[in-house]
């Protein structure tokens, strides 16, 4: 892939797969770093010729496994590691000035994986099946989870006064 | 439902509104082309390591090929390349043994200084 060719795909696809990346881990250098990483293998590994839409869902996909990587691996001691996919918040949203406050801070008590399934569904308006292509979840299990997923924000809006 | 879809486009334009700069292309960019270099002297070493490797095996192999012919030569083990022969075959064919000791001693000796000049 050429200079241009990639610097044009990162300016059109970094934004919104660095803030799925930081909604989900909940931690902005992380997320920059996870950013910076999946670009890189995805200029080393992606195969030539991808159409746009098939790049931005192989970058999510590389996104979302490195997601995982680094949670399995525990490499980073981010909250994402410390709450282990348990769901629970675990330091101070408001320190990070580049995330926003309540909204985020309602987000960031979902299990990761809730908030990786809702943020694709919601913002990025992946159907089931694409959100099973990029997460490895069956479709028919993506629908349960993202189902489930809902059902645990739902409370938290309306304790939050989001929902009426 | 509805206010799940409320809340997250809220969130996605709060995080869009809040979102710092991206990392540089630039940066990126270097990475993986640092990334692609060391990717090929790994696989250089590899093969470096392969190649050293060979010398040895030459060498061992010419060191047996020599012990064997001389063994069988020589007389000096007690079951020697013509009665192992002997033994497997049934008979004793003058031509075999012959064949083996010639390929031992042409092979061998070529192979074992291959080996230990390390020309490969």
């Amino acid at each position: 892939m050429d200079r241009s060719r990639f610097e044009e795909l990162y300016r059109d696809i970094g934004p919104p797969l660095r803030a799925y990346i930081a909604r989900t881990v909940d931690d902005a250098d992380l997320a920059d770093d996870l950013l910076q990483d999946t670009f890189v293998r995805f200029l080393r590994t992606a195969p030539d010729h991808l159409e746009q839409a098939q790049v931005r869902t192989y970058l999510f996909r590389t996104a979302t496994r490195l997601i995982h990587d680094t949670w399995r691996t525990g490499k980073r001691r981010s909250d994402l590691m410390r709450s282990n996919f348990s769901g629970e918040q675990t330091a101070s949203f408001e320190a990070r000035s580049d995330i926003g406050h309540d909204l985020a801070a309602v987000f960031a008590k979902l299990r990761p994986r809730d908030r990786s399934l809702l943020w694709l569904a919601y913002v990025e308006g992946y159907t089931h099946e694409e959100i099973a292509g990029v997460t490895g979840i069956k479709p028919a299990s993506v629908r349960v989870l993202l189902s489930r997923a809902r059902e645990r924000l739902a409370p938290m809006l309306q304790r939050g006064g989001y929902a009426a | 439902m509805d206010s799940i879809n409320q809340f997250m486009q809220a969130l996605a334009a709060e995080t869009s509104a809040t979102q710092r700069e991206l990392p540089d292309a630039n940066k990126v960019w270097l990475k993986a082309q640092w990334a692609a270099i060391q990717e090929n002297e790994a696989h250089l070493d590899r093969r470096r390591s392969l190649l050293e490797a060979i010398p040895l095996a030459l060498s061992v192999a010419g060191i047996v090929a020599i012990a064997v012919v001389a063994a069988s030569t020589l007389g000096s083990l007690e079951i020697g390349a013509t009665d192992l022969t002997t033994r497997v075959l049934g008979s004793s064919p003058p031509a075999l043994i012959e064949t083996i000791v010639l390929l031992s001693i042409g092979l061998g000796l070529p192979l074992m200084l291959l080996g230990a000049t390390n020309e490969v």
